[in-house]
């Protein structure tokens, strides 16, 4: 049964939060000039002050939904950002592009047009969302946990790596300055020096949200990757250039030129994430006595098997994707990695690919999923990792080129993220299926197991779907919508 | 009347989560069609213009992904609303993915391609399916909070409250474990089992590669399978099963090295206990004869083999080192054939170690009633087995049996006396002695006879199945199933399947499996397989007898060490290593006493599940 007066609290509260999401998109909207035309949803006319109650009202409403909806799902304090930003997404859509046009009786029309010219408002909900679930997440206090200083050190060690990787790919290309957004004819060091800087603080940062993740290093991948994102939304595309520049470079066009540094923002993130889940668990087997993991089998057994099951996996997954191939003729492109130009040399390659990166699923995922759903949720995700590693990362670099990131190149592979995504659901479901036929994780086999297997799972509801989520915004509308011509 | 009817059928659609997913899917169908409006109507999104049939097609689509979709996720956890929600944009998305931009291209005879134009061409239709995903989810999220869609057992109790049904297993052999795994399984999909396994073994004997530890080509523990770990959901006794109780349902075990006993109660007991060697009453047998069922057995004819070598060196006397030195398996079907192989492979391999015995000197025999050796494959691969055999030097004696045996010579039945200390009884099995006890029919070796469902006839919830049964073969009329691994495992699933299906008030299926095929390895990298009525030999056939079985061992640590085993065999000589336990057969011989009996214990009644199929 429901509290009432909990639930209330819990709703104002949600009030609140909303507020304070409602003052960062009201301050970007101020300098996006778009407070005003806010009033049209009440009134006939334009008007600053009835435009600014209208987008509290509105920004209080939505907290409160947002309340509402995550009142059962967050009890970590990434899962709460997360689920924000997911929101802040839903808002844009429910929003600027449907209820503000009904309201101020202007067409709905839902277009990739009407996307894109209101790309800078999807920044600015999803900074709303953001700052909606962090408020939440501090004015809740008995959630919060207090970061420990291990942890964030640990954070900040893998974010200086992670860093390193992201800049040294932009490097490559002679964009490392974008990191940090400054301008392209910034010297390397200082470059360097901002992206190393920007790394080991988003590092810690990332380490206090995450706190001591239970899950594995697959779900840090897809954690880290989307923190990148959260932080390309942030900092990079927002407090930077209002420092460097005084300006909010929102548009979709600004946001297109920025693509290098999403990209950048992504492999960090998944670096970080994954980086920082070994280095706790490296910390913990050096310094912990009691590891948790005692209770697993041996290395050598669990490793083994996920090895062999991801490479199994792997194969349905390389199948599917086969398919893609073979419509778009993508498979003789394959073959020029080893120098040959047959079919079918291409399809060997592919499948060897197919399965290497599988095995690589079964080490970072095992343990993951625990039904159908959430091994497609996680198998898509690790998908979409793997079309920015792949196509626009090592393939390039394997046939002797440099990577040129780009919102152009990254829209004309929008066949091999179908190609990927649908890889990612077959390993993900196929190495599920693996998993369920023998000794399944989620089947406690005593008392004492059966809690902690709860609390994993429990975790793992709370904070994956967002995570998915965003990686269906992120992979999918960006670059249709940054890349496709307006 | 009419109105209670229809309250019961909606009823059942209420708890029927297709249904349900099929109702929500066909109305966040409908949702779907809210971007059409502003978008100048219907066509914009389908690419036709609107009419009843195309409605009917897509509400049909939608329905059906719904359905799908309610079908994989399930309804009946609750508090995964914002899993359930994802993961149905998630499916809005695969379908935008699947239709306009895969199969739409398609019906328009084109190939998809999947680019970013084509993309932005289906932008408001990516937005269609992602409310119809979003639709879908909330709606199936809505429906699960209700409690609707939970299925038929939802209305009655949950299922932790339902009662479990209690399934005992007797042995932990093929049978017995294939049945656990498999309700291991059943289990995973929401049918209650409460199920314990008795065994007097704590593993599994991976019994085919048994040959190969008693010649010193694997380690014991390499073939040997725990039991919990392999069946790590299932209640596990290390015990002896003294009694069952067939009318008041009950089991009593003795806990294996204590003298406490326990009853354990069942709704289906599943008798899946081994074979014992029988020897048939031949004199001298039991005490002078190896066996080879267990590792105990391997281990110590192993130690035997070794320590008889060790012995002879020394041995001047002619005749005692003749015996010392002479190898005699009695039984050409499949275990005695690989044994004698593996026998004369240890020796052959480490007779370097040992210069006082000459190459020649070293003498196998294989005895066998009928005059062609593993009548279970065709006579072609018989006589293979024996050419091959015969040219490494084996002899054999033909159309003969063991009479009687003593420590230093065996006794054919033609009254001929072959000088040796060393016998393998390979010859005759009979089944455990448990089942003297059970108050039903049993055939002449001994073997329950059972349906072909596996049932036991006139006991009430008891089934058996591997070597301590007669499983009719609904093939081949008249015929039954032999003792085999093979089909002990399906059985196993099979008794499983058919355990849940009684109680569950459906009909048990009778068991059905044709063997695919047999294989007898031959030592020396050679073997002889029948695959799919295929013959197979020589080398072939050894990496198919190496790989089939490697894939079949229970358990990746066990597939490691077997490798790894393998490679060392393949690199280095075989080990002359006298590891302390089961036997010291011929220290006492060592002075040339008369052959210091056996000095194993007689062998005891073999409790069920000490041995497998």
């Amino acid at each position: 049964m429901i509290r009432s007066d909990r639930l209330a609290a819990w709703l104002l509260t949600g009030a609140l939060a909303g507020l304070v999401g409602g003052v960062v998109l009201a301050l970007a909207m101020l300098e996006l000039g778009m407070m005003a035309s806010m009033a049209l949803i009440v009134t006939a006319r334009e008007s600053l002050g009835v435009g600014l109650l209208v987008h509290f009202a509105l920004s209080a409403i939505f907290g409160v939904l947002f309340a509402a909806l995550v009142r059962n799902q967050a009890r970590r304090n990434d899962a709460l950002v997360f689920w924000g930003l997911a929101y802040g997404a839903v808002v844009w859509f429910l929003d600027p592009l449907t209820l503000y046009p009904l309201t101020s009786g202007q067409p709905v029309t839902w277009s990739l047009a009407a996307a894109q010219s209101s790309f800078d408002l999807l920044l600015g909900f999803l900074l709303y969302g953001a700052t909606t679930g962090l408020a939440l997440l501090v004015l809740s206090r008995p959630v919060v946990r207090r970061p420990s200083l291990t942890g964030l050190g640990l954070g900040a060690a893998a974010g200086l790596a992670a860093a390193a990787i992201a800049a040294g790919l932009l490097n490559d290309q002679g964009l490392t300055p974008t990191f940090a957004a400054l301008p392209s004819d910034t010297a390397g060091p200082p470059a360097w020096l901002a992206a190393l800087v920007i790394g080991a603080v988003a590092g810690a940062g990332f380490a206090a949200l995450a706190q001591r993740p239970s899950d594995s290093a697959g779900a840090g991948l897809v954690r880290g990757a989307m923190y990148g994102f959260l932080l390309w939304v942030v900092l990079r595309l927002t407090i930077l250039p209002l420092i460097l520049d005084g300006g909010l470079p929102w548009s979709a066009g600004a946001a297109a030129e920025a693509y290098p540094s999403l990209l950048a923002y992504l492999v960090f993130g998944g670096f970080l994430g994954v980086g920082y889940q070994w280095l706790r668990k490296l910390w913990r087997v050096l310094f912990d006595e009691i590891d948790s993991s005692d209770d697993e089998e041996g290395v050598g057994t669990r490793g083994l098997r996920a090895l062999g099951r991801g490479v199994a996996a792997g194969v349905v997954g390389g199948l599917l994707f086969t398919y893609v191939m073979m419509q778009v003729g993508a498979l003789r492109g394959v073959a020029g990695l080893m120098g040959g130009e047959s079919q079918i040399a291409g399809l060997v390659i592919h499948l060897v690919i197919a399965m290497l990166f599988g095995a690589a699923y079964g080490l970072l995922f095992r343990r993951q999923s625990y039904d159908a759903g959430s091994a497609v949720g996680w198998g898509v995700s690790y998908g979409f990792f793997l079309w920015i590693l792949g196509p626009q990362i090592l393939m390039p670099m394997l046939l002797g080129a440099t990577p040129a990131w780009s919102a152009a190149g990254a829209a004309s592979l929008t066949a091999s993220l179908v190609g990927h995504l649908a890889y990612g659901a077959g390993l993900g479901l196929t190495y599920h299926w693996f998993e369920t036929r023998h000794n399944p994780w989620w089947i406690a086999r005593r008392q004492a197991d059966e809690a902690r297997l709860q609390r994993r799972r429990e975790a793992l509801q709370s904070a994956a779907p967002a995570l998915w989520a965003l990686v269906l915004v992120v992979g999918l509308t960006l670059p249709v919508i940054l890349g496709a011509p307006a | 009347m009419r109105r209670r009817r229809a309250g019961r059928l909606v009823t059942r659609i209420a708890r029927e989560p297709v249904a349900i997913g099929a109702l929500a899917g066909a109305a966040a169908a409908l949702v779907f069609l809210v971007p059409a409006t502003p978008m100048g109507g219907f066509d914009g999104l389908l690419g036709s213009p609107v009419d009843g049939a195309l409605l009917a097609v897509h509400l049909v689509i939608g329905a059906a992904a719904g359905a799908a979709y309610a079908r994989v996720i399930p309804l009946h956890r609750r508090g995964e609303h914002a899993s359930r929600i994802t993961l149905a944009l998630m499916a809005g998305l695969g379908l935008w993915i699947v239709g306009p931009l895969t199969i739409g291209p398609a019906l328009d005879g084109a190939a998809p391609t999947w680019s970013v134009e084509a993309a932005s061409r289906h932008f408001p239709s990516l937005i269609a399916h992602l409310m119809f995903g979003g639709g879908l989810g909330v709606l199936l999220a809505l429906a699960a909070r209700a409690g609707v869609g939970r299925g038929a057992d939802a209305s009655t109790a949950s299922r932790e409250a339902r009662q479990p049904l209690r399934v005992v297993i007797i042995g932990g052999g093929f049978a017995g474990m294939g049945a656990a795994q498999r309700f291991e399984e059943l289990n995973r999909r929401d049918i209650p089992l409460d199920v314990t396994l008795v065994s007097r073994s704590n593993f599994l004997l991976f019994t085919p590669m048994l040959a190969e530890v008693a010649s010193s080509g694997l380690d014991a523990q390499a073939i040997s399978a725990p039991i919990r770990v392999a069946c790590p959901h299932t209640r596990f006794r290390h015990a002896d099963v003294r009694a069952v109780d067939t009318d008041a349902k009950r089991v009593t075990a003795l806990t294996v090295g204590s003298d406490a006993t326990e009853e354990i109660a069942y709704d289906h007991l599943i008798v899946a206990v081994g074979s014992v060697p029988a020897f048939y009453g031949l004199p001298g047998l039991a005490e002078h004869a190896f066996t080879l069922k267990t590792l105990e057995d391997a281990a110590r004819l192993r130690n035997h083999v070794i320590t008889a070598l060790e012995t002879a060196e020394q041995q001047t006397d002619g005749p005692a080192r003749q015996a010392l030195l002479t190898f005699v398996v009695a039984g050409g079907g499949f275990a005695g054939t690989e044994a004698i192989a593996e026998l004369f492979d240890l020796v052959r391999s480490v007779r370097r170690y040992y210069p006082g015995i000459a190459r020649d000197e070293p003498r196998f025999v294989l005895v066998h009633s009928s005059d062609r050796i593993i009548p279970e494959l065709s006579r072609e691969l018989g006589d293979y087995a024996r050419e091959r055999l015969e040219r490494r030097g084996i002899e054999f004696v033909l159309g003969q049996r063991v009479a009687a045996a003593d420590a230093e010579s065996v006794t054919l039945d033609d009254g001929a006396r072959l000088p040796t200390r060393t016998l393998v009884w390979t010859a005759g099995n009979q089944p455990s002695p448990l089942l003297r006890g059970m108050p039903c029919e049993r055939n002449r070796r001994g073997q329950l006879v059972v349906e072909p469902t596996l049932q036991v006839p006139g006991l009430d919830g008891v089934w058996a199945l591997g070597d301590g049964a007669q499983v009719p073969d609904v093939h081949r009329p008249g015929a039954f199933h032999p003792p085999t691994a093979q089909h002990a495992i399906r059985q196993g699933k099979a008794v499983a399947d058919n355990v849940v299906a009684v109680a569950r008030g459906q009909a048990p299926k009778p068991f059905s499996y044709r063997a695919v095929g047999s294989l007898v390895a031959l030592g020396s990298r050679t073997a002889a397989a029948e695959v799919a009525g295929r013959k197979f030999s020589g080398f072939v056939a050894w990496v198919m007898w190496r790989t089939i079985y490697f894939t079949k061992l229970p358990g990746m640590d066990r597939k490691v060490r077997v490798a790894l085993d393998w490679a060392i065999d393949l690199l280095f000589p075989r080990d002359i290593v006298l590891l302390p336990g089961p036997s010291d057969a011929v220290e006492s011989s060592a002075g040339g006493r008369d052959g210091a009996a056996d000095p194993r214990p007689a062998p005891e009644p073999v409790a069920p599940g000490a041995s497998d199929a």
